[in-house]
């Protein structure tokens, strides 16, 4: 009797150790595959944008943490643009892909989580809820995301991921534009 | 027993035991108290640099290394923070692997990084194997207007703007070469241990951890004392309660 009891214990404690999300470190796409399924035809090459002291101080406000670095690759075919980026969760830091299609969220994918718990960001059902976002002029995002149980500070990584995406690629646009506009001959 | 003799027996051991478990009590019970206090103490931001203690966490002492640059040294402390000169500059987990100026910007390589700096050591950019820095890197150097890094397979030429890792067939290529601090900047590169918390200290020492599986035993055989010694009080109590009720009687 307490045998069968016991047996049953151990088989649930087993089940409970080996549950998705608990241990959910793992590396799911290397960088080269997701740029390969964002660009299938062609992969562009890498551009970078400039951050100035603005800049960095903006994207501060809303990382939490001072930006390090004063230039961001990324990559871009049209109007889709390609970034990735390490954003710490707790501890350990969770590579986050975010391709942008002109201003809104494409797709999020987690490439890599490194962090023993809060693994469910990775399923569809929460990166999905991203498509289609944008910026607020107050540099949030558009639409409340729903949280993951016991997986708030992940959750919270891939938003911070997906603002800052969008953040740079409005900037990008910007800077492009300011090109354009300098290489333009003056019109008499 | 006689009640006399239980009452003689327990105060001996009592005070036996007592006396053999005071030093542990003593840690058990000042370790437990700041324990309690842990935040309002802010235990947690209270680091303590010792040689000693981060030995026994088994942690490896410091080794800082330099390279020389044309007439600037890029310094590391064997942890995590890099150094031009004496200007703290970067941060990357060690080890440094090699520094090389390139087009004009200081190209530093650590374990998995590849660090972009500009002359005075501000960060522009860090190259990660996410962005696809190749893996089993051994070092780095400018080689006629290249960059070059060595793996443990071969020599890659790399093209930062397009994040390109070619093969090369160069051979006769000076790689820089790991030094010890030069004395000028050895007050500047921190060499401390490495810090631990002391609230990690506190925990580790309460449970005996800080020593190992054996102090652990230590402090499991402190509380099966402290067991013994409520029980030998009891006991030493009840038995003098029981030889007054007598006496009276």
């Amino acid at each position: 009797m307490y045998l069968k009891t016991l047996t049953r214990l151990f088989i649930l404690a087993g089940l409970l150790l080996l549950a998705p999300g608990i241990w959910a470190k793992g590396i799911y796409m290397t960088a080269d595959q997701f740029l390969q399924n964002t660009f299938p035809k062609t992969q562009p090459e890498p551009q970078v944008i400039w951050l100035n002291a603005e800049l960095k101080a903006t994207i501060s406000t809303f990382l939490y943490r001072p930006y390090r670095g004063l230039r961001v690759r990324y990559w871009q075919h049209q109007n889709r643009s390609a970034w990735i980026f390490d954003e710490i969760g707790k501890e350990r830091p969770i590579t986050i892909g975010v391709v942008v299609n002109d201003q809104q969220v494409e797709t999020v994918k987690i490439l890599a989580f490194r962090e023993s718990r809060g693994g469910e960001v990775r399923h569809s059902f929460f990166t999905n809820q991203f498509q289609g976002i944008t910026l607020t002029e107050k540099n949030k995002l558009s639409q409340i995301i729903d949280g993951v149980t016991g997986a708030t500070l992940s959750v919270n990584a891939v938003k911070r991921a997906t603002q800052l995406a969008l953040f740079l690629r409005m900037e990008a646009l910007k800077q492009q534009a300011l090109k354009e506009q300098s290489v333009e001959p003056a019109k008499d | 027993m006689s009640l006399r003799n239980s009452l003689i027996f327990s105060v001996r051991w009592h005070r036996r035991i007592g006396l053999l478990c005071a030093l542990l009590v003593l840690v058990l019970s000042v370790t437990g108290i700041l324990l309690n206090h842990t935040s309002s103490l802010k235990l947690g931001s209270i680091k303590i640099h010792s040689a000693i203690i981060a030995n026994l966490y088994g942690l490896p002492s410091p080794e800082p290394v330099s390279i020389a640059i044309k007439e600037q040294w890029v310094s590391h402390d064997g942890f995590q923070q890099l150094y031009l000169q004496d200007k703290a500059i970067a941060q990357c987990a060690a080890p440094l692997l090699g520094a090389a100026q390139h087009h004009g910007l200081l190209h530093i390589l650590c374990k998995d990084v590849l660090l972009l700096l500009s002359q005075e050591g501000e960060l522009l950019e860090a190259i990660t194997p996410v962005l696809g820095l190749p893996a089993n890197l051994q070092t780095l150097t400018q080689h006629k207007d290249q960059l070059l890094l060595k793996t443990t397979t071969g020599v890659l030429n790399a093209n930062l703007d397009t994040l390109q890792w070619l093969p090369s067939n160069e051979t006769s290529v000076q790689w820089p070469t790991l030094q010890a601090v030069p004395p000028q900047l050895s007050q500047a590169v921190n060499t401390e241990a490495p810090a631990i918390d002391l609230e990690q200290l506190l925990l580790d020492l309460h449970s005996g951890r800080l020593f190992g599986s054996v102090g652990v035993l230590i402090m499991d055989m402190a509380a099966v004392l402290l067991i013994v010694l409520s029980i030998t009080g009891f006991i030493a109590w009840y038995s003098s309660k029981q030889l007054r009720k007598g006496k009276r009687r």
